[in-house]
């Protein structure tokens, strides 16, 4: 087996040995309503799947992550990169920064609810306003990091806001926006499923969760299963 | 002590000068660094500044660049300037050819890279800053700062680090491109033979504050 072959082999191992560790510890439980085993989950996985509505409802749920990741990574980089940049921004809007990073998810969601309705609008809303906060403060970091030497070589020779911002500063932020973008779609994710246990009797998205601790788990693997591909592109 | 030189005030048509500094007053918190400093030079003078390290010279250069804006004075210099940093300061994501098109976008691609051809890295058009030497890398800043036709033309220590062979190289270059430029320079070296090669006049900052002399201050 090659290096290359045997780096892409590791995210599946390691994955089989997640799956192992789960069968491991269904079989110590001994209680399928607590944590079923994966094998307990092929069935119920199976029916959601051929009625349609897991992929009905998952795509509705995507198309919300998808919503609520641009709001959150445009804004959020828009204002880390002008905090970063402007000392007396930062220093106006840094206490608003540390409120928001310390608001607890669920409060949002809630306000978010009780403000504007159980809507799509107010789903997206509060899953971005908890996802904003984060990343400006990457980006806040990012744009702290920029090498004043670039800076003044731009300033010299007269570059254009336009080339400067293109060729100059969002390649030196790359890896700040890559990280905020990989943590962030976990995170929204994450955030978009306690929107939908809020929002309690609206939330057909989720409707199995409530119905079963097996549906509960197979549609949480299907939602993990989204993320697998990002394990093969980032680790191998 | 050397009396402090006025270099400006000693030339007649300052209307037609390409940089005139007149600074007052720079400081750095309670720290004043740069005292009176005036100058004036027109197109194709070459002023070289010595001085002790940290005596002010790259603040100096910084100012007339336009880059340090926070100082007591006056300081005009044609818009169409270009700056040799002391570090080469190359875009390292953007090719050798690009590095020059993106600072000049009105640069054809013929244009930039018979800029690249005439420094010698005719054949680096599309390879990454990453990938050349220090010295490659010198002489594409090089490129970069001659391939815009510079009216003023700033550099800060811009063969320091280089072995003697390669500065020698690199000192050559840069004489024939202000040759064929004509642009009002103003150079910082600690260097009295890149100075007397290079400059048609040489001038020594000293002192706290620093202020400009004619002669090496005693």
């Amino acid at each position: 087996m090659t290096v290359p072959s045997q780096g892409r082999a590791v995210p599946a191992l390691s994955l089989m040995g997640l799956l192992l560790v789960w069968a491991a510890a269904a079989l110590i439980t001994r209680d399928a309503q607590l944590l079923p085993g994966p094998w307990q989950l092929v069935v119920p996985f199976w029916s959601e799947l051929s009625s349609g509505a897991l992929l009905r409802h998952l795509g509705m749920t995507l198309w919300r992550v998808v919503c609520a990741f641009v709001i959150a990574m445009a804004v959020g980089v828009a204002l880390g990169l002008a905090m970063g940049r402007v000392t007396v921004l930062d220093r106006w809007l840094d206490p608003w920064l540390v409120v928001f990073l310390n608001l607890p998810a669920l409060v949002v969601i809630v306000l978010c609810y009780l403000w504007i309705g159980l809507t799509d609008v107010a789903a997206i809303l509060a899953v971005s306003l908890n996802k904003i906060p984060f990343v400006t403060s990457v980006l806040r970091e990012g744009a702290r990091a920029l090498d004043p030497g670039l800076d003044a070589m731009a300033r010299v020779y007269g570059m254009s806001r336009a080339a400067r911002l293109r060729h100059v500063v969002l390649p030196q932020l790359a890896p700040f926006i890559a990280g905020a973008a990989r943590s962030g779609v976990a995170l929204i994710w994450k955030i978009v499923l306690v929107v939908y246990f809020s929002a309690g009797r609206r939330a057909s998205d989720f409707r199995s969760t409530c119905i079963s601790s097996f549906s509960t788990w197979a549609w949480c693997l299907s939602t993990h299963c989204r993320s697998l591909p990002s394990c093969w592109r980032w680790n191998g | 002590m050397a009396d402090p030189a006025t270099l400006g005030a000693a030339r007649a048509p300052l209307a037609r000068s390409m940089i005139e500094v007149a600074i007052r007053d720079k400081s750095f918190g309670a720290a004043q660094v740069l005292g009176d400093v005036r100058f004036a030079l027109g197109a194709g003078e070459t002023l070289a500044i010595l001085g002790p390290s940290g005596v002010g010279k790259s603040t100096l250069l910084r100012i007339v660049a336009g880059i340090d804006s926070d100082y007591t004075g006056t300081v005009h210099a044609s818009a169409r300037r270009a700056m040799v940093f002391q570090d080469p300061t190359l875009l390292p994501w953007r090719s050798a050819l690009d590095n020059l098109r993106i600072v000049h976008p009105d640069l054809g691609d013929k244009a930039a890279q018979a800029m690249l051809n005439k420094v010698g890295l005719g054949d680096r058009a599309t390879v990454f800053p990453g990938q050349l030497s220090l010295g490659q890398q010198r002489r594409l800043s090089l490129a970069r700062a001659f391939a815009g036709q510079p009216e003023v033309l700033i550099m800060d220590e811009p063969f320091v680090s280089l072995d003697a062979a390669t500065a020698e190289e690199m000192l050559s270059l840069t004489e024939t491109l202000i040759a064929e430029t004509r642009p009002a320079t103003v150079f910082v070296t600690h260097a009295p033979s890149e100075a007397a090669r290079l400059a048609s006049r040489v001038m020594y900052l000293a002192g706290q504050p620093a202020v400009l002399f004619a002669k090496v201050p005693e």
